[in-house]
């Protein structure tokens, strides 16, 4: 048992809250795309932009806001682009998104060449960090506190977007206005509302969130910019998003699963269990759940791309 | 806003990358070329400082080929390099470049290929191979050591040490089997606690593995990691810990939390390949073993911490070199 105690402890907790984060910020955003109706495996490039892009004006004037927000922007200008061709030139939503990843990757590593004469990674003691945040008081809770308190602000904002993603969906005109133009896009354009134009305000949302798990990579969780350190964040969170079908509840659920077996994978490695097995731990996860929830769930974008690829069979 | 001008000194970066573009080779005593992906990175600028002071040193012909990350025509750049028989020896870095050199070197037998950090099948390929296993043995001695001290910040009472590794591949496996026993030599009871990222690029992954490790009680981690492996360092900084770094110089990473780098002295090396083709020497087929012996390896001690580096542990390390170096000491690989 104690072995379990190693394992299952208050710092696996605080380890979890750091490996979700991420995949949350960007899982969040996706939120916005899949309620508007759009498939969007962009997620990863539009990562990977924001991150270099909040290196780059860390940098630059030496703040760490200035940094996460150039990324934010970097993430709507990457996703006003990835919308222009889905919405407007109604171009194919996967291969756009396709697309977006390998421009992203590529893009990175030559500006990475072209600005610091660099390949591999950007380390330098100019990129300012977004600090840690001490909650008041919470050392007095000794070890329990790790798990509320130290984190870079972007984590509390990460979870702190939950519900106000719940009430925006909800509560909001707006929010309703996103959903019925994904789920009953006749029903809008008969409303008069322009479906384009939602999809526009949630690609752009979406980017924002997107800028932000990108600026918490490369400013929050660590502090620079290495090739493709989205590291297939995006992934998992196109993985969360089809079965969550982008309630921000199951979103938030999702993504502390995968953050969980993370985290867990990590410690298992310690106690002789071979790499290679401890590592596919998270992608077994994945593929149980997606398993599980997806197939009936499946939202309508899914569902029209499944049924596109494989005719409808039956009576 | 002075801040801006951050910007200044990396701008003025791209005039050294201009530097890189191909210099045309003249009829020198040698005429060498380098390809490689990697001229503007860590490892690869030591072969670039190891090539411009054999250039200055031999009277040597130098082209650097920089094949970028275009994956399609590095066919193309090595028939390039190879074709006019222009050039004695052909340095080559990257795994990504092994099939287009693998094809070039059977289409050019005669062009003499150096491959540098690792040994391929064909029998008449040079190769520039490190000892990583004994360079490593050398980190996981002077961890042993530093994590059994009292009073130095940062150091807890358990005698554990960590490692980080990149994928579980053969060669990150040699720098493993190596740390673990340089540590055993100092302190048969110390424990290593080893974990593979499995992955190379995921420096936040590199992170989270670190914090686990220190959260075990391990307060100086290994890395054969890459850009993983800087994560590593980097926690060991946030967290308060030690990490050794790998391959080049490290210790500005997070300085004053990473203890120590264990070098591959490609500068040495290239510029000694160089030197015996410009003697007239020449350099033969197969392996060239760059160990502890040939200064192919070796454990550079960080300046910002060496004053929490008892002298002891210094001349010990020292000694351990020369056992190493004079084969007192062998140290196992796994390849």
């Amino acid at each position: 048992m104690e072995v379990l105690g190693d394992i299952f402890n208050i710092s696996l907790l605080a380890a979890t809250i750091r490996t979700t984060v991420p995949i949350l910020l960007v899982a969040l955003g996706g939120a916005f795309t899949t309620k508007a109706g759009i498939f969007n495996i962009g997620l990863e490039g539009m990562m990977l932009v924001s991150a270099f892009f909040a290196v780059l004006g860390s940098m630059y004037f030496g703040s760490a806001i200035m940094g996460v927000m150039a990324g934010m922007i970097a993430g709507m200008l990457t996703a006003t682009l990835f919308a222009l061709l889905v919405v407007t030139f109604r171009a194919n939503e996967v291969v756009v998104g396709l697309a977006i990843n390998i421009l992203a990757s590529g893009m990175t590593i030559a500006l990475m060449n072209a600005i610091f004469g660099t390949r591999g990674s950007i380390i330098s003691r100019d990129i300012v960090g977004l600090p840690p945040v001490h909650v008041p008081g919470a050392s007095a809770l000794g070890q329990v506190a790790q798990v509320f308190s130290g984190f870079t602000p972007l984590v509390y904002v990460a979870f702190l977007l939950v519900p106000v993603l719940v009430i925006f969906f909800g509560r909001t005109r707006l929010g309703l206005y996103i959903r019925v133009a994904g789920e009953k896009p006749e029903a809008a354009e008969a409303l008069g509302i322009s479906v384009a134009r939602l999809q526009y305000i949630a690609a752009l949302f979406c980017g924002a969130l997107a800028g932000l798990a990108g600026a918490h990579l490369s400013l929050g969780y660590i502090t620079m910019f290495t090739e493709n350190m989205s590291s297939g964040r995006g992934f998992m969170a196109v993985a969360v998003l089809i079965f969550s079908n982008g309630d921000p509840l199951l979103v938030l659920a999702g993504c502390l699963l995968f953050g969980f077996s993370d985290a867990l994978a990590v410690r298992l490695q310690t106690f002789d269990i071979p790499s290679y097995v401890v590592q596919t731990v998270p992608y077994l996860v994945t593929i149980a759940f997606l398993f599980a929830f997806a197939y009936r769930s499946r939202p309508r974008v899914f569902r029209e791309i499944f049924d596109k690829v494989r005719p409808a069979s039956g009576p | 806003m002075i801040r801006r001008r951050h910007l200044g000194p990396l701008l003025g970066s791209l005039a050294t990358a201009a530097l890189l573009t191909p210099l045309q080779a003249g009829a020198q005593s040698a005429d060498v070329a380098a390809i490689s992906g990697y001229f503007a990175q860590g490892f690869g600028l030591a072969i670039v400082e190891g090539l411009n002071q054999a250039e200055a040193d031999f009277d040597v012909g130098v082209l650097l080929v920089d094949t970028g990350n275009r994956a399609l025509d590095y066919e193309e750049q090595f028939i390039n390099v190879a074709q006019d028989d222009e050039f004695d020896l052909v340095f080559v870095m990257g795994w990504e470049l092994v099939n287009a050199l693998e094809e070039a070197h059977s289409a050019y037998p005669d062009q003499q290929f150096v491959f540098i950090d690792g040994v391929l099948e064909s029998d008449d390929m040079t190769y520039v191979d490190f000892a990583e296993n004994e360079g490593s043995f050398l980190a996981g001695a002077f961890a042993a050591m530093m994590t059994s001290q009292e009073g130095v910040d940062g150091i807890n009472s358990d005698n554990v040490v960590g490692f980080v590794g990149g994928r579980d591949i053969p060669v990150i496996r040699n720098f493993l089997v190596g740390y673990e026993q340089g540590v055993a030599y100092i302190d048969p009871d110390a424990r290593v606690a080893s974990v593979f990222a499995g992955t190379f690029d995921d420096p936040a992954r590199g992170s989270e593995l670190a914090m686990s490790l220190y959260g075990q009680g391990a307060d100086i981690v290994y890395n054969a990691a890459g850009p993983t492996g800087e994560g590593v360092l980097q926690a060991s900084g946030i967290s308060g810990n030690y990490s050794i770094g790998v391959d080049i110089d490290q210790c500005d990473v997070a300085p004053g939390n990473v203890m120590a780098s264990m070098l591959k002295r490609v500068d040495t090396a290239v510029y000694d390949l160089v030197g015996a083709q410009a003697s007239g020497e020449g350099v033969r087929t197969g392996a060239y073993d760059f160990n502890v012996a040939a200064g192919g390896v070796e454990l550079l001690l960080c300046p910002d911490v060496m004053s929490s580096i008892p002298q002891e542990v210094q001349d010990r390390l020292e000694q351990i070199r020369q056992d190493i170096a004079s084969g007192a000491i062998v140290v196992d690989s796994v390849l």
